[in-house]
């Protein structure tokens, strides 16, 4: 399945790019935020949070939806 | 009541709203780039009582996006000042405020006092903190953070709903996530947030339209995509919080205020 990450914050700047397309087979959430610190060791020891379908599930939930959003929390006020 | 009549008219204010609006008291945390304008909204409304806890002064970097103070505020504390600029914007409500840092020696007496506590800090140490003080005491709080170009809002621990724990259990390490100060930022940014951040606390106090509770707004100015999130309440996270005392995470990210 061919799934489309965005990316949010910082995280566009670490990755260097705002989005990218990524084939995958049968994945979880924890395995996508795996996938994400291998590729980008810049990520490693940050906070993420994944959500599918406009929904934050649970770090053991399987990857259904095409469209994914990675983001960051923020901290300016 | 005169100078409410825009309110009173919508029938979903009227009178009886705008009384709900003079009864309400907002503990407002932050009186920077997120408190600068919903400061100034919650003043015009009519909101009864309002508290400003801010320790920090006005400084000349500050100008370019709090948009409450002026140059002659420079090196006054931020929660005086804005009392008084408040003030004389709206003489018939009551403003307190509460120059000091908000940790745990003060956070319960303080959030004990008010209905409805808006977030407007710019570090995760006392927003950890001011989520855990609403989650024990049972008050909505409204919550915004930005970076850059783009900003995230929810109203935390509405009615019992899931609260900043349930979506970020753990806090960010040192250095993890950088500050206005470290990044920069576009001064109409906190002016957007602050604003929606005043929109969720009218709509609390009048209890009309859906409130952004369990659900985090995500906007970009830079692209104007704008994404609802929706996360749930966790269970567990929020009765450890009710069965402990209140702790200030490790000083980490930045300054406080």
């Amino acid at each position: 399945m061919e799934i489309t990450l965005k990316y949010y914050g910082k995280l566009v700047e670490l990755i260097g790019k705002a989005e990218e397309v990524l084939s995958i087979e049968k994945i979880t959430v924890k395995e996508l935020i795996l996938w994400l610190e291998n590729e980008y060791p810049e990520l490693n020891q940050l906070t993420i949070k994944i959500a599918q379908n406009n929904r934050i599930g649970l770090i053991e939930d399987p990857i259904i939806s095409t469209n994914i959003d990675v983001f960051p929390p923020f901290s300016g006020g | 009541m005169k100078r409410y009549s825009r309110h009173i008219t919508l029938s979903e204010v009227g009178l009886v709203g705008q009384l709900k609006i003079a009864e309400s008291k907002v503990l407002v945390i932050g009186a920077g780039g997120l408190g600068s304008p919903l400061l100034l909204y919650l003043t015009a409304a009519g909101v009864g009582t309002i508290g400003i806890v801010d320790f920090d002064k006005v400084s000349e970097s500050n100008l370019q996006r709090q948009v409450l103070f002026r140059e002659q505020d420079l090196n006054i504390n931020k929660a005086i000042s804005a009392k008084k600029l408040l003030n004389a914007r709206n003489s018939d409500i009551e403003i307190k405020s509460y120059p000091h840092i908000f940790d745990t020696s003060n956070a319960l007496d303080l959030v004990q006092d008010y209905d409805i506590v808006v977030d407007c800090t710019d570090n995760f140490r006392t927003r950890y903190l001011i989520n855990d003080a609403c989650v024990k005491l049972g008050k909505p709080f409204v919550f915004a953070a930005i970076y850059k170009f783009e900003g995230q809002l929810s109203v935390f621990n509405y009615k019992g709903g899931p609260t900043y724990r349930c979506l970020f259990p753990t806090p960010p390490k040192t250095g993890e996530v950088p500050n206005c100060e470290e990044v920069g930022v576009l001064g109409v940014l906190p002016g957007v947030l602050g604003m929606y951040q005043a929109n969720e606390v009218l709509k609390i106090i009048l209890s009309i339209g859906s409130i952004l509770s369990g659900q985090l707004l995500s906007i970009n100015l830079l692209t104007n995509d704008q994404r609802l999130l929706r996360f749930n309440k966790n269970k567990a996270e929020i009765e450890s919080i009710k069965n402990r005392e209140l702790v200030f995470i490790a000083l980490n990210d930045c300054k406080l205020n």
